[in-house]
């Protein structure tokens, strides 16, 4: 796939359009179809919408309906349709890889996750939890929002990828009672959920809901390599024996009454471990990693002077419990990471001077604990226990300038400052420019910064395991991107996409070895460099049925010219839906295509193809929501990359496996 | 990556020779708000099966005053939809509600909201409005601005009650629909 044609189509597309501006010079909207009008964006909108969607950006959106068709189970399986989008597994989290990013055992460090703009990523690892450790039930999310490129200018830490926002569903959308039941055949998972919502008369919108979920897992077998050198009794393969279960729940409320927004997120996960990472005894039952989330957050939002100017107010707070239990040659042991963070945002936005949109920002967030602690169930003399506090503070300001009726500039700009490494500026800009009505074409440069984490920079038990030393010097990563997007329609109901881009890491935080100890240290290491193109289409019939596909290739090196470790060249992706005529089912079809991808071990994984299908019917009784998905439906075999704590080079994926699911509302 | 890098050229060779050419972005019209609005009621139309009894040549679409949409609305008059010829009536008085096949009401009359659905229930007259809490108050079609675009929700209920039969397609488009 070295010669993209798609290219050369899109090329001689935008000189066509160019040539014939006669054709749109008119602007007749009854000649839009619902689909079209729907995408287009409002010049001089009266309110200003959400602060995440005014980011000059190739955004995409994934909407209730289409995780309703496509049966995604988790946040990462939803993600992996989205172009440029590549997700891993290793037993025990899901990793988003964005744009050829990916390293092993980066716990999404560089994207910043939100639920309804609140973060998810905690302030011990950095983590923004994709899979089942997520907090909100798949069936609570109204939209994902995915705005790729950095966002550093306006969202600070973590934005250096892009930024993922989920909104939840509101009471009124609910409506009543819903009670969802699903089992999957593979690994034996069972699910179960309630919600209750409503806008009650005296308009305070209610959306209550818990979720459980536990599944018994596969049996697999699994390499150890080496791990009789470490100890004569460990055992270097075999089949980790019920080693691969899941139990967890999920606790979510929110309300609603005019400015006001109040939600609470809850989630515990315990995931099994039966690949005994951190090189710990392998096929020992009872090893586990679990994860505890907790967010909440109250929200005000009004306009003022004839609403010219919008306010945002926010209070947040979030806390975060992992535990993992390992056991090594002489005691087992509890590792353990606490997050406590809160604080409040205010944002201004002024449309009070013609042609612009004034932002304003303001963040401070204290982080009152981020400790780590090893501790020996056997003997205390090797405990470890690392405290820590911090905090971290930005200001932001952007404009959204209208220069003419059909070019906008957005220029913007972030002052941080942290505990760990001073201050830094992002800036950004971007122009666009709405060259037909079909046709935006978007110029983008935008820098991020990411802060180390505490794991990062503080972890260390010399003295105890001897494995790694901290780092009081480690300092920022920080990323430059460069981005051209055009999006053009044409004809009725076919959208296209194309992005190219630039984006080059300097001083990105990789785990090293310190020349004085000989032992593991994150140090500020590699410079990347890379170059992308991603071309995507989106296409809807009038029968109800919609296509979208995608196709990402992706360069990204080290300055050396070394390959990146999980950073596939080549990704595709196709999903189709709609209905199937005359039966009252619905479709969801996907395929994905993977290319190959370098492990730790300098070898590569092989490319895969995956495909999903589901199918869903609410026409068999009233209020009654049933549906089938068969994932990996052709049975493909395929690995994805083991990271440095792990013994595996390489771990295998699931199978087949089938889901039934039913949902009902009164 | 030297195959990128000159598909790169590509493409801001190409950007720029789009830009330089004349007219495409002097002509492109500006979307305001409101005519965007409009080509929405238009299209809402397509999708919206009403009973014999609305079925006569002409498809009345009703507002309450000139300023409604700034008057976009007009620009509908004379186009063809499901084989008929829409109408557009602008003052339309309350005692002739009841005789439009749609019905426009802008926020700025919200306060007419209640006195409308009450004249025009059962009565197979598709309400539309931009008001907030439209479709919850009893409104057919609500539409609301997000995300710097314009998205639309829909009551099921309020529509089966006027008699309206409502495309799947147009409630699989909409942003929640209330049942």
């Amino acid at each position: 796939m070295k010669r993209l044609s798609p290219r050369l189509t899109l090329i001689s597309l935008l000189l066509a359009t160019a040539g014939a501006p006669a054709a749109w010079a008119k602007t007749d909207l009854t000649a839009l179809s619902l689909e079209q009008l729907l995408e287009v964006t409002i010049v001089g909108a009266s309110k200003y919408a959400q602060k995440q969607d005014e980011v000059a950006a190739a955004a995409v959106v994934i909407t209730r309906n289409e995780i309703k068709a496509f049966g995604w189970r988790t946040l990462d399986e939803a993600l992996a349709s989205l172009p440029g989008i590549h997700t891993s597994y290793d037993r025990q989290y899901s990793y988003i890889g964005t744009r050829g990013f990916g390293l092993p055992g980066d716990f999404n460090t560089r994207i910043l996750l939100t639920i309804n703009g609140n973060r998810v990523n905690d302030v011990v690892y950095d983590g923004a939890a994709s899979g089942r450790d997520f907090p909100l039930d798949m069936d609570l999310i109204e939209r994902i929002e995915y705005i790729p490129g950095p966002g550093g200018a306006v969202y600070g830490q973590n934005a250096l990828f892009g930024v993922v926002n989920v909104v939840t569903r509101k009471g009124a959308g609910v409506n009543g009672t819903e009670l969802g039941l699903a089992y999957q055949d593979l690994n034996s998972v069972r699910d179960g959920r309630f919600t209750w919502g409503k806008k009650l008369d005296n308009g305070l919108d209610v959306l209550v809901s818990t979720s459980g979920h536990r599944s018994r897992g596969e049996d697999h077998f699994y390499e150890f390599p080496g791990a009789s050198d470490v100890d004569p009794l460990w055992r270097d393969s075999g089949v980790a024996s019920g080693m691969n279960g899941t139990k967890g729940q999920q606790l979510f409320a929110s309300f609603a009454r005019g400015p006001w927004f109040f939600d609470f997120a809850y989630g515990d996960n315990r995931k099994d471990d039966p690949t005994a990472q951190y090189f710990s005894k392998p096929l020992e039952p009872g090893q586990y990693q679990r994860d505890k989330t907790l967010q909440t957050q109250l929200q005000y939002q009004d306009s003022f002077a004839g609403d010219t100017l919008q306010l945002t107010g926010r209070l947040f707070l979030g806390r975060q419990r992992y535990t993992g239990l390992f056991y090594y040659a002489d005691s087992p042991y509890l590792a353990t990471g606490s997050s406590d963070w809160q604080g409040a945002e205010l944002r201004l936005l002024s449309t009070r001077w013609a042609g612009h949109k004034l932002m304003l920002g303001l963040e401070l967030q204290e982080n009152t604990r981020r400790d780590q602690t090893n501790l020996s169930l056997v003997d205390s003399a090797n405990n470890l226990v690392i405290p820590g506090t911090g905090w971290r503070a930005g200001m932001f300001v952007q404009d959204e300038w209208a220069l003419n009726n059909s070019l906008s500039a957005t220029l913007g700009l972030r002052f941080d400052r942290n505990s760990v490494t001073g201050n830094t500026l992002s800036p950004r800009a971007a122009l666009i420019w709405l060259a037909a009505p079909s046709t935006t074409m978007k110029a983008l440069y935008g820098r991020s910064h990411r802060a180390p984490n505490a794991y990062e920079r503080d972890y260390a038990d010399v003295g105890t395991s001897d494995t790694q030393v901290a780092n009081p010097g480690l300092g920022n990563e920080t990323i430059d991107t460069l981005e051209l997007v055009l999006d053009q329609r044409l004809g009725k109901d076919l959208g296209l996409r194309g992005s190219l881009y630039r984006w080059n890491m300097r001083d990105l935080v990789v785990l090293g070895v310190d020349p004085g100890s000989g032992l593991s240290q994150y140090q500020n290491g590699g410079d990347v460099e890379a170059t992308g193109i991603e071309l995507s289409a989106n296409k809807t019939w009038d029968w109800g049925g919609r296509l979208r596909g995608s196709l990402s290739h992706q360069d990204v090196a080290y300055k050396g010219g070394s390959r990146l470790d999980n950073s596939p060249q080549l990704l595709g992706k196709l999903n189709f839906s709609g209905p199937l005529a005359g039966t009252g089912l619905r479709f969801g079809a996907e395929l994905q295509y993977t290319s190959k991808r370098q492990t730790i071990d300098g070898t590569d994984l092989d490319a895969y193809w995956l495909a999903n299908l589901h199918l869903s019917t609410d026409k068999w009784a009233r209020g009654l929501e049933v549906s089938l998905g068969l994932y990996n439906l052709f049975n493909q075999r395929y690995a994805h990359p083991g990271s440095d704590i792990n013994w595996q080079n390489s771990i295998l994926q699931d199978g087949r496996s089938a889901r039934l699911k039913a949902i009902y509302h009164f | 990556m030297s195959h990128l890098i000159r598909s790169a050229s590509l493409w801001v060779v190409a950007i720029f020779a789009a830009a330089l050419l004349p007219n495409a972005a002097a002509q492109a019209d500006s979307l305001t708000e409101d005519s965007v609005k409009a080509g929405f009621v238009f299209n809402f139309t397509k999708y919206v099966e009403w009973p014999k009894a609305k079925a006569g040549n002409g498809l009345l679409v009703c507002s309450l005053s000139t300023q409604t949409l700034s008057g976009k609305l007009e620009s509908l008059q004379g186009r063809q939809v499901q084989g008929r010829e829409i109408r557009v009536s602008t003052t339309t008085r309350p005692s002739e509600w009841r005789n439009c096949a749609v019905l426009f009401i802008a926020a700025a009359e919200a306060q007419h909201i209640d006195a409308v659905l009450r004249a025009t229930a059962q009565h197979h007259v598709l309400t539309i409005s931009d008001a907030p809490g439209f479709v919850q108050a009893g409104g057919i079609i609500g539409l609301k601005l997000r995300a710097g675009r314009i998205a639309f929700d829909i009551n099921h209920g309020a529509a089966r009650q006027a008699g309206l039969n409502l495309s799947s397609q147009l409630l699989k488009l909409a942003d929640e629909v209330l049942p």
